[in-house]
C-alpha cells in the first residue's frame, strides 16, 4: 500500500515535469552556483554557473528548480535564481493543456467567457483611484464572504485528503517570542 | 454624510491596498504623500484641525489596549470597505477551497481560534492583504498565476503571520500615539452610516484613530521588518501545515517575473514595500538550508490546478503511460486570440 502510494507520487512528479516543460520564463542566476544532475547538494555537478547566467526554469520542486542552461539541463537551488517562477504555457504544445487554462484566465480569453475578458480590462488598470472614490461599502458582499468560512473540520478534511500532516516547525527565536507575546494579548 | 462614509471606506480600502505581500516594485507608480492626499479628498484640510484635539485625545486613550473583539470588528469594517472597491470572485468552489487552505494553515498559528476568513477578490492586479482579526484577501491576479497549493499556503501564511503579529493593528496604534489623528475624528463627529450592521462600530474609539492611522499606513506601508518577519513566519506556517515551504519564495519569484511585465506596471496600487529581491535575499540569509528537511512535503499542484480550473487536467499524468496516452488537447481549445 505504502509502495503504491510512493509509486503514485513518483508518477505525479514525473507527470509534472512533462506537463510544465513548455516555453519557460527566462531568468538569471543571482550568484555563482552549480547546475546539478539531481535536486541534491551531493549530486554530480553538470556545470558551474557564473552569476547572471540565463536559465529557463522548467519545473519547481521544493528547494530546487529544474532549469535549462544553453543545451544543458539540470537542477539549481531555487533561491539562486531571480524570478523564473512563471510557467508560460505554449498552448500549441500538446502538453500545455494542464496549465493553459490559467493563461486564458489571466489573458481574459478562453472558455470562461466575456465576463472574464471584461474584468481583465479592469484588472490591468487595477483598483484605481477612481474605483476607490466611487467605492461604496459592501456589507452584502461581506456577508457573502462570511458564508464561505471553513470550519476546523473542513480544514482538517482538506488536509487529510491531501495527505498533509502537521509538523513541528519552530520560528526563529525572536519571531517565536514576538508571536507568543502577540497571541498572549498583552501589549 | 454618505460621502463621509465613502471616504471612510476608501481609507479602509487603503489600509488593505497598502497592506502587504503583493506588489513588486514597479516603475511609474505614483507614491508618496502627494498621491495619498489626492485619494482622500479633504483629508489634509487644516480648517477642522482645531476642533479635533479632544477627540484625538479620546482616540489616543482608546489605543492603549484593544481587546480582541474590537480588533475583529475593526477588521470586519475594513473588509466590507475593501469589498466595495473590488468584488468577490463569483466562484463558490474556489472561495471555499481558499478558505479551507487558509484555515488549515491558520490552525497551526498562535491564534488558531480567530474567526479566520479568506476571500478571493476579482481583480487581476496581483496582491494579497490582511486586515486585523483574521480577514485575509487574495486577488485573482495572484491566485491565477500560482501553480500549487503550497504557493497558496505560503502566501496566506504570510498574511496570517501579519494577523498573528497584529502588524496592522500596531501600526494604527502607533499612528494614534503619535497624535496623527485628524480626519478620523472629523468623520466620527458627524458620520451617519447607512449600513446599520456596521454603523454601531463606527462610534468606537478605535475607529476615530484607525482612519488616520490607516492614512499613515497608506503612505508608508507596513514596516519593512514586519514584512520580512511575515515572510519568515509564513514559510514556517506552511511547513507546519505539511506543505513544501518553498511555496512562498516561489510566489516572491512570481512577483519578480511580474515586475518586468509591462502590463502589470500600470497598476495604481503599488506602494512602498521591500522589493521581492530584498525579501528573497533576507529569507535566504536566515533560512539557509534549514527548510530543506521539509522541502519534500507535498506541493499539491494537481489539486490546486484542478480546483482553480474547475476540471481535471487533461492527459493527466502522461509520464505514467507515455506511449499509450497521446496528449489530448487542452481543456477546451480556446478561440485563438492575440496575447
Amino acid at each position: 500500500m505504502k509502495q503504491l502510494r510512493i509509486l503514485m507520487c513518483g508518477a505525479l512528479l514525473l507527470g509534472m515535469s512533462v506537463t510544465t516543460a513548455v516555453r519557460a520564463q527566462e531568468s538569471l542566476t543571482n550568484r555563482a552556483t552549480e547546475l546539478r544532475a539531481a535536486p541534491d547538494d551531493a549530486a554530480t555537478v553538470v556545470k558551474q554557473l557564473a552569476e547572471r547566467t540565463p536559465v529557463q526554469t522548467q519545473e519547481r520542486k521544493g528547494a530546487w528548480s529544474r532549469v535549462k542552461v544553453g543545451n544543458d539541463m539540470g537542477w539549481v537551488r531555487m533561491m539562486h535564481v531571480r524570478g523564473g517562477a512563471t510557467v508560460v504555457v505554449d498552448e500549441k504544445s500538446s502538453s500545455g493543456g494542464f496549465f493553459a487554462g490559467f493563461n486564458r484566465l489571466l489573458s481574459g480569453s478562453g472558455n470562461r467567457g466575456n465576463q472574464r475578458a471584461q474584468s481583465a480590462t479592469v484588472g490591468i488598470r487595477g483598483i484605481s483611484e477612481e474605483d476607490l472614490r466611487n467605492a461604496e461599502p459592501n456589507p452584502a458582499e461581506f456577508a457573502k464572504m462570511k458564508t464561505y468560512t471553513a470550519s476546523e473540520n473542513d480544514a482538517r478534511r482538506l488536509a487529510s485528503e491531501g495527505r498533509l500532516t502537521f509538523r513541528t516547525v519552530a520560528y526563529l527565536a525572536q519571531d517565536a517570542i514576538d508571536a507568543a507575546n502577540a497571541a498572549g494579548g498583552t501589549k | 454624510m454618505k460621502n463621509h462614509f465613502v471616504r471612510l471606506v476608501m481609507m479602509g480600502a487603503a489600509i488593505l491596498l497598502a497592506g502587504c505581500a503583493g506588489m513588486p516594485n514597479l516603475p511609474n507608480m505614483p507614491s508618496g504623500r502627494g498621491g495619498l492626499s489626492s485619494l482622500i479628498p479633504g483629508s489634509s484640510g487644516s480648517d477642522t484641525m482645531g476642533s479635533l484635539a479632544s477627540l484625538a485625545k479620546d482616540a489616543k486613550d482608546a489605543f492603549s489596549d484593544i481587546p480582541e473583539s474590537e480588533e475583529i470588528e475593526m477588521g470586519e469594517v475594513v473588509a466590507a470597505g475593501m469589498l466595495g472597491a473590488a468584488p468577490l470572485l463569483k466562484d463558490e468552489r474556489i472561495q471555499r477551497y481558499v478558505n479551507r487552505v487558509g484555515r488549515w494553515v491558520a490552525l497551526h498559528s498562535e491564534r488558531p481560534n480567530l474567526p479566520w476568513r479568506f476571500a478571493v477578490m476579482d481583480t487581476l492586479v496581483p496582491n494579497a492583504f490582511a486586515a486585523p482579526g483574521g480577514q485575509v484577501f487574495i486577488t485573482t491576479g495572484l491566485l491565477y498565476r500560482m501553480r500549487s497549493e503550497a504557493e497558496l499556503a505560503g502566501a496566506l501564511g504570510h498574511e496570517i503571520a501579519h494577523v498573528v503579529m497584529k502588524h496592522h493593528l500596531n501600526a494604527i496604534k502607533k499612528a494614534g500615539r503619535a497624535g496623527l489623528l485628524t480626519t478620523g475624528a472629523g468623520l466620527y463627529a458627524d458620520s451617519k452610516i447607512k449600513t446599520p450592521s456596521l454603523a454601531a462600530q463606527i462610534g468606537k474609539g478605535w475607529v476615530k484613530g484607525s482612519l488616520s492611522g490607516v492614512k499613515e499606513l497608506y503612505v508608508k506601508g507596513l514596516d519593512r521588518d514586519d514584512e520580512l518577519q511575515a515572510d519568515r513566519m509564513g514559510m514556517a506556517l506552511a511547513a507546519r501545515a505539511g506543505y513544501d515551504p518553498y511555496g512562498l519564495p516561489t510566489v516572491l519569484q512570481l512577483l519578480q517575473d511580474i515586475s518586468t511585465d509591462q502590463a502589470a506596471s500600470v497598476s495604481l496600487i503599488y506602494r512602498s514595500h521591500p522589493t521581492p529581491e530584498v525579501r528573497l535575499a533576507a529569507l535566504d540569509k536566515v533560512i539557509g538550508k534549514s527548510f530543506d528537511q521539509y522541502a519534500s512535503q507535498p506541493a499539491l499542484q494537481d489539486r490546486f490546478v484542478t480546483t482553480i480550473l474547475g476540471s481535471p487536467p487533461p492527459a493527466q499524468k502522461p509520464a505514467a503511460a507515455p506511449a499509450k496516452t497521446p496528449a489530448k488537447p487542452p481543456v477546451k481549445a480556446p478561440p485563438k486570440q492575440a496575447q
